[in-house]
């Protein structure tokens, strides 16, 4: 089989707590900037890399409980994140299950979507910071 | 050095002392819940294995 799947278990953490069960989505863009290198004589567009401008959204329940969603994010508002890990599950980490970092990024927004008649949810965007996978 | 113990599943098995990596924001944990400071130290009633002042030769 070419793909991977994930049924439930990917892992996501913010610093060492384990965010994962009120996890539904994550989605990671790993970006570097692209800065056009041409000069007299060129004749295409060339690039060279930039900075990386990474950014992660995920999805989550909100929920207000103890240690839960919101006791997570509510005073990371306005912060840099040290650390936020995701990963395609919890067995150790190595080439096919490789772990991603992104270190430094910050989280701009929180906001809860309240709707009738479904659960309360919020997306978050960690943006900028840089990210790297580890295999080992 | 300030000892946790972690009280939340989220960091890992309740109960059992968080190490702290360099990373670790040790405020934010606290105000979530997650840990929780602790003064445990070694119980008064536990006893050495060894008395550092036992004879270790039968000879004499």
């Amino acid at each position: 089989m070419a793909t991977s799947t994930y049924l439930s278990n990917p892992i996501v953490k913010i610093g060492a707590v384990d965010i994962s069960d009120q996890c539904t989505a994550a989605t990671l863009s790993q970006t570097t900037q692209e800065l056009q290198a041409n000069a007299f004589g060129s004749s295409a567009v060339a690039y060279v890399a930039g900075l990386q401008n990474n950014s992660l959204t995920i999805d989550l329940y909100w929920s207000t409980a103890a240690s839960e969603t919101y006791a997570t994010f509510k005073s990371l508002v306005g912060t840099v994140i040290a650390t936020i890990t995701i990963q395609g599950s919890s067995a150790a980490t190595s080439a096919t299950n490789p772990l991603g970092t992104l270190t430094g990024s910050f989280m701009p927004t929180l906001s809860p979507v309240y709707t009738l008649g479904a659960l309360t949810t919020c997306s978050i965007t960690f943006m900028g910071g840089t990210f790297a996978w580890s295999e080992a | 050095m300030d000892r946790y113990v972690i009280t939340s599943s989220r960091v890992g098995e309740i109960g059992t002392a968080f190490v702290a990596s360099p990373s670790d924001d040790i405020a934010w944990l606290l105000a979530g819940g997650f840990i929780q400071r602790s003064d445990t130290h070694p119980s008064k009633g536990a006893k050495l294995a060894i008395k550092p002042d036992a004879p270790t030769s039968k000879k004499d």
